[in-house]
C-alpha cells in the first residue's frame, strides 16, 4: 500500500486521507504516476485564500477562475465579488474550495492512471 | 468541544449559504420598502459598486419579472443562473462523498 507521506509530503488532513483511501490497491509504480500528476494539478488552500484576498483590493473571483468555475469567476469579476459579499463567503470556505477541486481532478487522475496499467 | 468543531467543518456552508440567499431572495417583495441592504461598499459609505443592484435584480427575476430585473442590473439573471448550478454542483458533491463506499472486490475474508 502506498505512503501518501512520503510520496505527497505537502498534503496533509483531509486530502492526505481521501488520497489514502483512494490509492489503497494501487501499485507502486501506479501511485507515482498518480502522484506526478497529481501534484501539477493540484491547488494548495494557501493559494486559494491569497486570490480571494486579492478579490478586496478589487479584482475578485480568482480563486473561482482557478477551480474551473468559469461562470462564477466572471459573475464575480463584474460584480466586485458579489458586493464583496461572495469573496467573504469564499474566505471562510476557502480549503473546501481546494480540497473538493482537488478531489475532482484526483479522480479523472485515478482514471487516466488506470486505464492506462 | 471537539465534536461541535468537527460537525461545523464538515457542514457545507458555501451550499447553505447559496441556498439561503435565494430562499431569501424568493421570498421578499423587491419592490418593499425597508429592506436591509446587504452591500458592504454601501454601509462604508462608499457610492459606486459594480455589484449594486443584484439583490433586487435577483429577486425580481426570482418572481419571474426578467424586464425589471435587467433594469436593477444586468447580470442578474445570469447570476440567478451560474449560482443555480453552483447549488447542484455542491448537493451532488454532498451525496457523492457521503458514506465511503466500500472499496471494489473487497470480500469477507
Amino acid at each position: 500500500m502506498p505512503n501518501i507521506m512520503q510520496l505527497l509530503p505537502e498534503i496533509d488532513g483531509e486530502e492526505m486521507m481521501y488520497l489514502q483511501n483512494m490509492l489503497k490497491d494501487y501499485s507502486d509504480q501506479q501511485a507515482q504516476q498518480f502522484a506526478m500528476m497529481y501534484r501539477t494539478r493540484r491547488r494548495d488552500p494557501q493559494t486559494i485564500l491569497l486570490v480571494t484576498l486579492v478579490g478586496f483590493l478589487g479584482i475578485a473571483g480568482i480563486q473561482r477562475f482557478m477551480t474551473d468555475q468559469i461562470g462564477m469567476g466572471i459573475l464575480y469579476f463584474f460584480t466586485a465579488g458579489l458586493c464583496f459579499i461572495g469573496t467573504i463567503v469564499d474566505l471562510i470556505n476557502h480549503k473546501k474550495i481546494a480540497i473538493e477541486y482537488n478531489q475532482t481532478q484526483a479522480q479523472q487522475i485515478a482514471m487516466m492512471v488506470k486505464s492506462s496499467t | 468541544m471537539p465534536h461541535l468543531r468537527r460537525i461545523l467543518g464538515q457542514l457545507p456552508l458555501e451550499l447553505m449559504f447559496w441556498v439561503a440567499a435565494l430562499v431569501y431572495l424568493a421570498a421578499i417583495n423587491p419592490d418593499g420598502n425597508g429592506l436591509p441592504s446587504f452591500c458592504v461598499l454601501k454601509a462604508l459609505g462608499i457610492t459606486f459598486c459594480p455589484g449594486c443592484g443584484l439583490g433586487s435584480s435577483i429577486s425580481h427575476a426570482l418572481h419571474g419579472e426578467f424586464v425589471i430585473s435587467l433594469r436593477h442590473h444586468p447580470l442578474g439573471l445570469f447570476a440567478l443562473i451560474v449560482i443555480t448550478h453552483r447549488v447542484f454542483t455542491l448537493t451532488t458533491f454532498l451525496f457523492k462523498s457521503i458514506p465511503h463506499q466500500p472499496m471494489k472486490g473487497y470480500t469477507n475474508a
